[in-house]
């Protein structure tokens, strides 16, 4: 033995903290650990049966554990469809226990996709289709458990090929469902002029599928060579004066390199008013990977600010305070023609913090939601205060009133990237569960948290049920 | 000072205004479809009911609620602009057989007696010359056993700033509210036994709030862009703090009231 071997030596990590997780195999619930080693996370955690797991969760420790500050209080909704029983994960939901409302709620109108991509945390396929009536009865439920709810996004599958998909927009939007959005790959989008302008008399927002702007890319995690299908189908929408959101799922080595150029085509295309990046979630179907070099998000904004020539420095993104804010980060860009200025720059963000993340997506530029909101409600009244204007009231009543030209077009200027990252067994953290506030609605009024819907089990279990309910209805009419 | 009837006309007209529905939203008032949903889930209102809106708008809630609860519903409404907007929007959205609008005075109902199982009234009744006379107008149009939903805002005596009691506070359905105990005695008068009211006013709060975060970014963006001017943004910070002010005192609100027609004795 050599005398070095009795020198105490330090760890070559520091113990962060200690939560719970899910096992990789099994899914049991197990604890893990949280540590730092390098200025990079990692979530390390034992099961039982299947040994030792590690896998990256944060690429920059700072940007980590600097996040919290802007962790803020959940809002309690007002209805919970769970009791406490086994503890979380396994009590979805919401139960009493969760920490957060519901801000974006999913509703996977069925199974089915026109295409069969390699990388699909849904696992598109076989299985079954909502009715109208039952997606109308999740909406009341949804409006029973938060009042006054924020956004509904109709997704699958793929919920362009659902016949009933107009009515259910419309439905959610008879309930004063402040936004409605659909996630689409756009196929449809691109070939049926006659859907499109259904679409487009109902003016939800699209969440497009948009992986990159190289041919390869979509081969790698779409299977098929979908770029000018993309590119069809945004002009289509810019046409039809419809809104969209890119949505790029980020893998490692396939496209990478390619999240400054996604950004600098959104801010360019007329339908394209924010882009969304998810770091690939290794649930359902998704490629080969390996769990210490996954996607971050601290990979993409890096890889925002060193690909787009100086427009970004990494302080323009900032942690989004209602999720567990190791969740997301977003930005807000101000657009005017050459000019792009990100909003942390011009703002005191704390002061804002809560108008600009306190909501899943960009306030839409649709005339609907400056309405209802009460903008000019109160502006309306400041005019009480100027004699010229009011004069223009008392006499005209009406047309002719020259409105403020920011009133009508400031939602054109307003640009929004975002940057969330979901978890799968790897990087499932129960802390970040617990505070989710995004929800996939089932039809039996119960509302899992996204990623607990997709790592834990539910998606499978919700699947199979529904898929043999459907399956005896069909049964007993044709009998 | 403009005739009633003419007034009426140019209030009427005035909420059928772009900039109305930029003010005040589609559904014309606080809470949106939001507090409409709720309203009849507070009537109860059950599929095939005849159902009025009375003073409808553009027909927003209308139509809503005509899909919402399968009610036939009829809008009434003066506004020639908003009238004609209520058949062009049903049009375009392929509104169900069910919706009808019909251009005519609330206070004077052109409809038989008896003829509906529900009426509701939205952020209206303010803006009634004669409001006895209207509701039981209302009163006459339900069979016995109907339900009225009324929403309002309220106003407590008094408490109203002189730059909000002006045309513009007319419009925002201010000048002539009543106070929140004024719009129960209203419908008790005219025979119907008031079953629940609620306290809306949160939602004019949460407007507010809303409404504060779009202006402080208008400022500040106002401040970058050049072009960009905005002379509302200087004054409306200050007022909408003293209106938040009257609605956190409990001086300015906005309820809703559901009231079930005594039959006659």
């Amino acid at each position: 033995m050599t005398a070095a071997n009795h020198v105490k030596r330090d760890a070559d990590f520091i113990f962060h903290e200690l939560t719970r997780s899910i096992c990789p195999e099994c899914k049991a619930v197990i604890d893990a650990q949280v540590i730092i080693r390098d200025n990079k996370v990692y979530m390390r955690k034992r099961c039982p049966q299947h040994g030792w797991f590690e896998g990256i969760i944060s690429s920059d420790a700072e940007m980590y554990v600097g996040s919290v500050r802007f962790n803020k209080p959940g809002t309690i909704p007002l209805d919970f469809s769970t009791e406490v029983e086994n503890g979380c994960p396994l009590d979805c939901g919401l139960c009493p226990e969760h920490k957060q409302h519901i801000c974006l709620a999913l509703i996977e109108v069925n199974t089915a996709c026109n295409l069969d991509c390699p990388v699909c945390f849904a696992d598109a396929g076989i299985g079954y289709n909502l009715t109208l009536e039952q997606v109308e009865s999740m909406l009341d439920r949804f409006v029973e458990i938060e009042g006054d709810p924020e956004v509904v996004q109709f997704s699958g599958g793929e919920p362009t090929i659902h016949p009933q998909l107009p009515q259910m927009i419309q439905a959610a939007k008879d309930r004063g469902i402040r936004q409605v959005m659909i996630n689409t790959n756009g196929v449809r989008l691109a070939r049926d002029d006659r859907f499109l302008a259904q679409m487009a008399a109902l003016d939800p927002v699209v969440y497009f599928q948009f992986d990159g702007l190289r041919e390869e890319t979509y081969l790698t995690i779409r299977g098929e060579p979908l770029l000018d299908t993309k590119m069809r189908a945004l002009d289509r929408l810019a046409d039809a004066g419809m809104t969209a959101v890119l949505v790029a799922a980020i893998e490692r080595d396939v496209n990478t390199d390619e999240v400054g150029a996604i950004v600098e085509f959104g801010l360019q295309h007329p339908a394209v008013r924010g882009v969304v990046f998810q770091p690939v979630t290794h649930v359902g179907r998704h490629i080969e990977f390996d769990p210490m070099t996954r996607v971050t998000i601290p990979d993409i904004i890096h890889g925002i600010v060193d690909q787009t020539a100086g427009r970004f420095v990494l302080e323009d993104f900032v942690p989004v305070p209602c999720c567990f804010p190791t969740c997301q980060v977003n930005s807000y860009l101000f657009v005017n023609g050459d000019t792009v200025m990100p909003l942390p720059r011009l703002l005191e963000i704390d002061q804002y913090l809560d108008y600009i993340t306190n909501r899943a997506l960009p306030k839409p530029p649709n005339a609907a939601d400056i309405q209802t909101a009460l903008e000019g409600l109160w502006s309306a009244s400041a005019v009480a205060g100027a004699e010229k204007t009011a004069s223009q009231f008392e006499c005209a009543c009406g047309p002719g009133l020259d409105l403020p030209y920011e009133v009508n077009h400031l939602k054109e200027h307003i640009f929004q990237i975002a940057i969330k990252d979901f978890l799968d067994a790897w990087t499932f953290n129960v802390k970040q569960v617990m505070k989710c506030c995004v929800a996939i609605l089932i039809p039996d009024g119960r509302a899992i948290p996204f990623c607990a819907y997709n790592s834990v089990g539910y998606r499978e279990q919700i699947r199979d049920q529904l898929t043999l309910e459907q399956g005896r209805q069909i049964r007993s009419r044709s009998h | 000072m403009l005739s009633t009837y003419a007034a009426k006309i140019c209030c009427a007209d005035l909420y059928s205004s772009e900039l109305a529905r930029l003010i005040l939203g589609d559904s014309l008032h606080p809470g949106g479809l939001r507090a409409t949903n709720r309203l009849g889930r507070a009537m109860g209102l059950q599929p095939g009911w005849h159902v009025l809106d009375l003073a409808c708008g553009i027909g927003t809630s209308a139509t809503a609620l005509s899909r919402v609860f399968r009610c036939h519903v009829t809008g009434l409404e003066l506004g020639a602009v908003a009238a004609e907007n209520s058949r062009q929007r049903a049009l375009e959205q392929s509104v169900p057989a069910n919706v009808a609008f019909v251009r005519g005075d609330a206070e004077m109902p052109p409809f038989r007696s008896g003829a509906f199982d529900a009426v509701i009234i939205e952020c209206a009744t303010s803006l009634f010359a004669d409001k006895p006379s209207a509701i039981r107008e209302v009163r006459r149009l339900l069979r016995p056993g109907g339900v009225i939903g009324l929403s309002d805002v309220t106003v407590e005596p008094g408490s109203l700033p002189p730059e909000l009691d002006s045309t513009v506070g007319m419009m925002l359905c201010l000048t002539d509210a009543l106070p929140a105990g004024g719009y129960q005695t209203l419908l008790e008068s005219a025979g119907f036994k008031v079953v629940e009211r609620t306290d809306l006013s949160g939602e004019v709060l949460s407007l507010l709030a809303e409404v504060r975060g779009k202006l402080n970014l208008r400022h500040t963006l106002g401040q970058t862009a050049p072009g960009v001017a905005d002379d509302l943004t200087s004054i409306a910070p200050d007022l909408l703090e003293r209106v938040e002010n009257l609605v956190q005192r409990g001086q300015i609100g906005y309820w809703h009231y559901v009231g079930r027609n005594k039959p006659v004795l």
